[in-house]
């Protein structure tokens, strides 16, 4: 049973036939083609599906895509301006070396978005909670707390 | 999965009603975050999935009088952020800080953790020694289980298929001029996004002087098909004088009746019984440290 619903996606309003046990990480790659939204391993444990529901970060490989009915989503897509224009966090992974292979970058980004959004000036044990979800196997992990906190460094 | 009819009922009797329709073949979905991983193992024998997530029933969590209520939708990020939940019942806070990631906490929900009924589910030993009581409802009204009633057997509950958990009432420890807190300790191979090895929760209260335990509850998880109160261990506690009561006897009497660990893939059974020898007085000790006590050394 296909049902049409209607969202928010990066500042967009969006609508979409979505199945009942359907995935938002399958709506957001198939249907969207938004294919910052990495599968990683399907289970919610390694982070690289995160997206930002309603200013929360989340694994979009094991929430259902009918739950993003009337709410906001925020891929990595919804990052940088139309114009090309990096958004800070990203500027500052790029400025720190907090990227190698990028699987895990998008969802370290997101996640660390949501933080900051939040708090904007957290401390490193905050930022290290904040991506504890997010597995980097280039284990880059200090760059990427080095990166979280050097934006939010010029966000403040 | 993808051919699941998916419901997202706006009220509580609108669930109840689609329950009653699709019966056996529909499953309550909270969060998702144990539901949604069966499903993508292709392991959910169901034809619909009815959603909680909508039910403003469900998500409150309100201190009133001398009972907390803990709304079943209540997710574990809010719990974690709730500065009456920390100073009320650290025992609960101190799990939901060690479960998941962020994003699991952001739509985990502490009723489903309740629900799946897992040997490690984290919330469930704190639930265990604060005597919640869960509230389930169905179309012929509600009825009142106390946690130590609830799990009947592995990811087994005593709620009827036809029943939702709407929340658990949680007397609160610390009511009248008692003294009490808690402390839940959970092993673990890495510091997030792991389940327990075990897991063990202690809350202690002390009598009028302050100078004895009495009263105390012990539970542990994954040490039994179920997540389990080690009763033999309580005894032990209770009427003891402090610093004493955590030494030796905690640690000697934890490995009671129902503590009965198995070998897995993720520990032995030897390694289990060690360290809920280890972490029975640990958490004891941690517990009478919040409430000004020193507790000696206690491992």
């Amino acid at each position: 049973m296909r049902q049409v619903i209607e969202f928010e996606l990066n500042g967009q309003e969006v609508s979409a036939a979505v199945t009942g046990g359907q995935t938002l990480l399958d709506l957001l790659r198939d249907e969207f083609e938004l294919y910052g939204v990495k599968e990683g391993c399907g289970a919610g444990e390694c982070g690289a599906c995160t997206v930002i529901v309603d200013g929360l970060a989340l694994t979009a490989c094991i929430f259902p895509a009918r739950e993003v009915e009337g709410a906001s989503v925020t891929t990595i897509e919804g990052l940088a301006s139309a114009q090309g224009e990096l958004h800070p966090i990203q500027e500052s992974f790029v400025n720190q070396g907090a990227v190698q292979c990028g699987f895990c970058t998008p969802g370290n980004v997101l996640s660390a978005k949501a933080l900051l959004d939040e708090n904007p000036s957290p401390s490193e044990e905050e930022i290290r909670v904040a991506i504890a979800g997010n597995l980097c196997r280039c284990t880059g992990y200090t760059q990427i707390v080095e990166a979280i906190q050097d934006a939010a460094g010029r966000k403040s | 999965m993808k051919h699941l009819d998916y419901y997202r009922p706006q009220s509580l009797d609108e669930a109840l009603a689609l329950k009653g329709e699709r019966g056996a073949e529909a499953l309550f979905i909270a969060g998702g975050t144990d539901v949604m991983v069966l499903g993508r193992q292709k392991k959910l024998d169901c034809a619909a999935l009815i959603s909680l997530r909508g039910l403003a029933e469900l998500t409150q969590m309100k201190l009133e009088g001398d009972t907390f209520f803990l709304g079943a939708g209540v997710t574990l990020s809010r719990i974690l952020n709730s500065p009456e939940a920390a100073r009320h019942l650290p025992i609960l806070h101190d799990a939901v800080q060690v479960m998941g990631s962020t994003q699991m906490r952001n739509v985990a929900t502490v009723g489903g953790n309740v629900m799946t009924a897992a040997s490690s589910g984290d919330t469930l030993g704190p639930l265990l020694c604060l005597e919640a009581v869960c509230r389930l409802v169905s179309a012929q009204g509600e009825r009142r289980v106390p946690m130590h009633e609830m799990f009947t057997g592995p990811r087994v509950t005593a709620a009827r298929a036809d029943e939702i958990l709407l929340g658990l009432d949680i007397p609160l420890p610390t009511s009248g001029d008692r003294k009490s807190s808690g402390c839940f300790i959970k092993l673990m191979r890495r510091a997030a996004l792991d389940l327990a090895l075990i897991n063990v929760s202690v809350q202690l209260w002390l009598d009028e002087a302050g100078e004895t335990i009495a009263k105390a509850r012990v539970a542990a998880g994954v040490v039994a098909p179920t997540p389990v109160r080690l009763v033999e261990s309580e005894e032990a506690l209770e009427g003891a004088p402090l610093a004493e009561a955590l030494k030796e006897q905690a640690a000697d009497h934890a490995l009671g009746r129902s503590c009965r660990p198995r070998d897995s893939d993720r520990c032995s059974s030897w390694y289990r019984e060690e360290m809920v020898r280890v972490l029975v007085p640990r958490a004891a000790g941690r517990a009478l440290n919040r409430m000004g006590i020193d507790a000696g050394q206690v491992g």
